[in-house]
């Protein structure tokens, strides 16, 4: 018979039938079990290798596999198929039979999930900042090290004429552009006035080098000649409505006329630089003060970008750079010292890893990033947690299903496989929730974040990707422990047996729990001390009287007359008092070089100076505390006195400071003089700055400018006092808006960030307690079920409702009392680096901690002892009576 | 009333009843590739075949174990009862329908 010969040739290696068509057949077959199949290719194959030889029988082999392909495919998709509709039903059925279940674990993710997002959207508009230009990752900022002898600057600013130069000499410098800070500005057209706030001066290679997209005007020159004026569309609108803005001219501060040369587009939000309108660089060479002007090399003013060529390695060209600047500005840097170092910065990385003083804006903190992504993180996490433990708990539930399944010839693989597509699904389920909640959410996020993001699924679709990627994640590691714990039942016990089984993970449970209560301990524990110090420097005595003042910036003629307003606005019903100064207190101070009489020659300080006349202390209640005040009596008070603060006199170890001599280092003409003060006084130390940083010594001289004056006011009548000084300030000077804000404005927003800081931690708080109660009350109300007869019992035989409700709740209480132990800790060392960046900081007490456990530990009490009312108030006879 | 047989349900009936004892997947299929004189496929094989055990037209039963089928057994079919009937009926059917055409239809 054949199979003699058959036998053969099987035991013969070369002549094994095709390895890969084999496997691939099997792959498929092996889906409806008929293995057999693959039995009848085998032994065919070696019929035909007998008869026909082995290419032939190769070619045969693989000739009928393709062509019995479509067959087998169709076979097991509708197998597939079958499946998984069959688990697509029991799912849903599972999901409605038990809806509080599954409510609480669809809005437990669909929090966590939500908050994530936001978060995610936050991180991303971050992330990105300046993506919008094309060409960003070869722009790049030239950056400068000055190094003086007694102290360092970083500026992200540089001369003038360094760019032109670059360009010229450096042949992988494509492209340079000059961007120029200019002051706000009164812009007007016709009757329309307004200020302006974010005008800069640039060159005409911003073209160039940024992507601005140009709605109308030729971009290759609209900035090139003086007075030229690049705006907005949002600012066309504004001041031109409907009519063509192109060769308008407006009117600058009242001096000068520019002419509308270019409409472009506004940049977007996550631009480290933004405009409302540019200014040709060659307006600033004509009307620009000497530190304005970009042919001198005098100030380091000029924020300089440089487009570098495809494929360029930075390494070496800074020095290079570093060299141009120096052989320039020989003669400055040799007669006071100075040292020079340039280097490149690129441009997606100024927001976030930059920290300059003067800058743009203010730079992103990688530090909030984190902690908004760990907190969005532990939300998550509460959220995941509820669905496992709420998978787990159920677990006697679906025990039968999984008994009869595994009874039916399923693998533990396809339990697991089905389990994990039921939390896929309730994921899937809670996105959809998340995406409506954050276009509900978003507006209020902003306002908490001060920004103004926005989402839209398909231009943002990274962050559509992060939110789908998000989901397949939070399904798999909330769906991964139960689908494990649950396939693992044995089906003859279960049944056989009707056990509620799980009672073994039940630790693992209680853990989890804990777990959720230590995170919310934790932020609980945490806003509480942010509140505390946010409260402790909001009162902390700051050595002066910061209510009631208001600070008017001085514009125009008002500034040029300012003892003629300040005058008039003294006669006023309800001004108490009214001095100038030449800066806000609160906001960035002068820096000056100071030497002492006494000390060694020609070793001088850098300190912080105000400039301030005769009515200031009396205006703001700053005492003194030793000598007297700046004084109309003294002419020479203007030019020759100062006064001294308390840290000062006591850092040089002046005994009797009143009289002594202290000079400053001028300017006059280009060379550097020192110019003698008498101190004349010693006022009380006073908190000029921030409390994030100690008390500085300070020096107090009179202004050469006045640039603000400050008015203490009267406590009623706040607003009328404001109107009549409007209408003093526009009889002066009717073509700059007046203006105002309050002192102690100024001072908390010194605070902005912590404010910020505590009001999202408020907000975080309440969400992750939120969802850790939900999973709770659902844990409460399984338990409380299971033991509706145990309930039942102990009330026929005399238990009282309180103490079933004990009962119930001490189970639950235990793990969120051992929730605090260790949270405690964590939250101390979280918090007292927090409180590092502050020097006047409130101590950590026991009773915040206390607090924060109690107040975690109430809202789990309330949570479970609801349920345990519930249960504990039942009629027995309806308990009982059941069977 | 009993649904028909497809063409390929008919050949497959009629090749089984034929093979009697040798009635598995390799000599059915050779014997309908022969029979239809085109290669018939194990997936159309197996498709149709499936659907007459279904129909419950033919009986599966595990045959032998050969060296040369790696292991996997043969599975040997036979018509039933109603595979019978139901290719009686088709029989019936087709000369009823012939009956009323004229032998020389074709010439």
């Amino acid at each position: 018979m054949h199979s003699i010969e058959a036998g053969n040739s099987v035991n013969d290696s070369r002549k094994k039938p095709p390895v890969v068509a084999g496997w691939i057949l099997n792959r498929i077959v092996r889906y409806n079990e008929e293995f057999h199949i693959d039995g009848d290719f085998n032994e065919e194959y070696y019929q035909v290798i007998n008869t026909r030889g082995k290419f032939y029988a190769w070619v045969w082999y693989w000739r009928l596999l393709l062509f019995s392909l479509p067959f087998f495919v169709k076979d097991a998709m509708y197998w597939r198929l079958v499946m998984f509709n069959n688990y697509l039903k029991t799912i849903l059925r599972n999901l409605i039979k038990h809806k509080t279940f599954s409510f609480i674990n669809a809005a437990g993710l669909a929090i966590g999930i939500t908050i994530s997002l936001l978060i995610l959207l936050d991180v991303w508009h971050e992330m990105t900042y300046d993506w919008c230009h094309q060409k960003s990752q070869h722009i790049y900022r030239i950056t400068l090290k000055m190094d003086l002898p007694d102290r360092h600057f970083d500026l992200p600013s540089q001369p003038g004429p360094l760019a032109p130069l670059l360009v010229e000499r450096f042949p992988e410098v494509v492209h340079a552009a000059r961007i120029l800070e200019t002051s706000d500005r009164v812009i007007a057209y016709e009757d329309r006035m307004f200020k302006e706030t974010k005008i800069r001066y640039a060159d005409p290679g911003v073209m160039d080098v940024f992507t601005i997209r140009v709605l109308k005007g030729n971009p290759k020159t609209f900035l090139d000649a003086p007075f030229s004026l690049v705006i907005t569309q949002e600012m066309a609108e504004k001041y031109f409505g409907s009519e063509n803005p192109l060769g308008k001219t407006v009117r600058w501060d009242d001096e000068h006329d520019f002419a509308i040369t270019g409409i472009v587009e506004k940049l977007p939000e996550n631009s480290h630089f933004k405009f409302n309108m540019l200014a040709s660089m060659s307006t600033a060479n004509r009307i620009g003060l000497p530190h304005e002007r970009p042919d001198l090399w005098r100030s380091f003013t000029f924020y300089t970008y440089v487009e570098l060529k495809e494929g360029i390695s930075i390494e070496g060209l800074a020095p290079k750079y570093t060299d141009v600047v120096n052989t320039y500005m020989a003669e400055q840097t040799n007669q006071v010292g100075m040292k020079l170092e340039l280097s490149l910065q690129p441009l997606r990385s100024i927001h976030l890893h930059s920290n300059f003083i003067v800058d743009f804006e203010p730079g992103g903190n990688l530090a909030m990033i984190r902690i908004y992504t760990t907190i969005a993180l532990f939300i998550l996490l509460i959220g995941c947690i509820n669905f496992m433990n709420l998978s787990t708990s159920q677990s006697a539930r679906r025990a039968k299903e999984v008994g009869m399944r595994k009874v039916l010839g399923a693998h533990k693989r396809k339990l697991v496989v089905q389990f994990l597509g039921e939390s896929m699904i309730l994921s899937l389920f809670s996105m959809i929730l998340a995406m409506i909640l954050i276009q509900l959410l978003l507006p209020l996020f902003n306002q908490l974040i001060g920004k103004a993001l926005t989402y839209h699924p398909i231009r943002d679709w990274p962050v559509s990707l992060g939110i789908v990627a998000l989901t397949g994640l939070v399904g798999l590691i909330s769906g991964i422990y139960p689908a494990f714990f649950l396939s693992s039942f044995m089906p003859a016990y279960i049944l056989r047996k009707q056990t509620t089984m799980g009672r073994g993970h039940r630790w693992f449970r209680d853990g989890l729990v804990s777990l959720q209560y230590i995170i919310s301990i934790v932020l609980i524990c945490s806003t509480c001390v942010i509140y505390t110090q946010l409260d402790f420097v909001k009162n902390l005595n700051l050595g002066f009287d910061k209510e009631h003042v208001v600070v008017i910036p001085l514009k125009g003629r008002v500034e040029q007359a300012h003892e003629v307003f300040k005058k008039e606005v003294q006669k006023l019903p309800g001004i108490l008092r009214v001095s100038g100064s030449h800066r806000i207190l609160g906001r960035a101070m002068s820096e000056g070089l100071f030497a002492f009489e006494g000390t060694d020659d020609g070793e001088s300080r850098s300190l912080p100076y105000m400039e301030i006349d005769e009515d200031y202390l009396e205006t703001t209640g700053i005492p003194l505390a030793e000598g007297r005040n700046f004084s109309k009596d003294y002419p020479g008070d203007q030019t020759g006195s100062v006064l001294i603060n308390e840290t000062l006199a006591k850092e040089l170890g002046w005994d009797d400071p009143v009289g002594r001599i202290v000079s400053m280092a001028d300017e006059v003409d280009g060379e550097i003089v020192q110019v003698p003060y008498k101190v004349i006084g010693v006022v009380r130390d006073f908190h000029f700055e921030s409390l994030h940083a100690p008390l500085r010594a300070q020096v107090i001289k009179m202004p050469e400018h006045v640039e603000f004056l400050n008015v203490k006011i009267n406590t009623r009548q706040v607003s009328k006092i404001l109107e009549s000084i409007r209408t003093t300030w526009e009889e002066i000077e009717p073509s700059h808006p007046f203006e105002y804000e309050f002192l102690d404005d100024v001072f908390d927003r010194l605070y902005r960030t912590e404010l910020r800081l505590g009001q999202i931690f408020i907000a975080f708080t309440g969400t992750a307690i939120t969802v850790a109660c939900l999973g709770l009350l659902g844990l409460a109300a399984y338990s409380a079920q299971q033991r509706t007869k145990e309930i039942g019992v102990r009330k026929v035989l005399g238990a009282s409702v309180l103490s079933v409700v004990i009962m119930l709740s001490r189970q639950f209480t235990k793990w969120v009392v051992l929730a605090n132990v260790v949270a405690w800790p964590l939250a101390y060392y979280a918090m007292n680096a927090w409180l590092r960046h502050f020097t006047y900081r409130i101590d950590l007490r026991p009773w915040m901690f206390l607090l924060s456990g109690g107040i975690a530990l109430l809202i789990a009490l309330l949570t479970v002892s609801f349920q345990a009312m519930r249960a504990a108030s039942t009629n027995p006879v309806n308990t009982l009576r059941y069977e | 009333m009993m649904k028909e047989l497809t063409k390929i349900e008919e050949i497959l009936l009629l090749s089984i009843w034929k093979l009697e004892e040798e009635a598995y997947g390799v000599k059915i299929r050779q014997y309908v590739s022969r029979a239809i004189k085109k290669e018939f496929t194990y997936g159309n094989l197996y498709s149709a075949l499936n659907q007459l055990v279904t129909k419950k037209y033919v009986t599966k039963r595990d045959g032998e174990l050969v060296p040369e089928r790696r292991g996997r057994r043969r599975i040997y079919y036979t018509v039933t009862r109603q595979g019978l009937e139901a290719l009686r009926s088709a029989q019936e059917l087709h000369e009823n329908l012939w009956a009323d055409i004229p032998k020389y239809a074709f010439d």
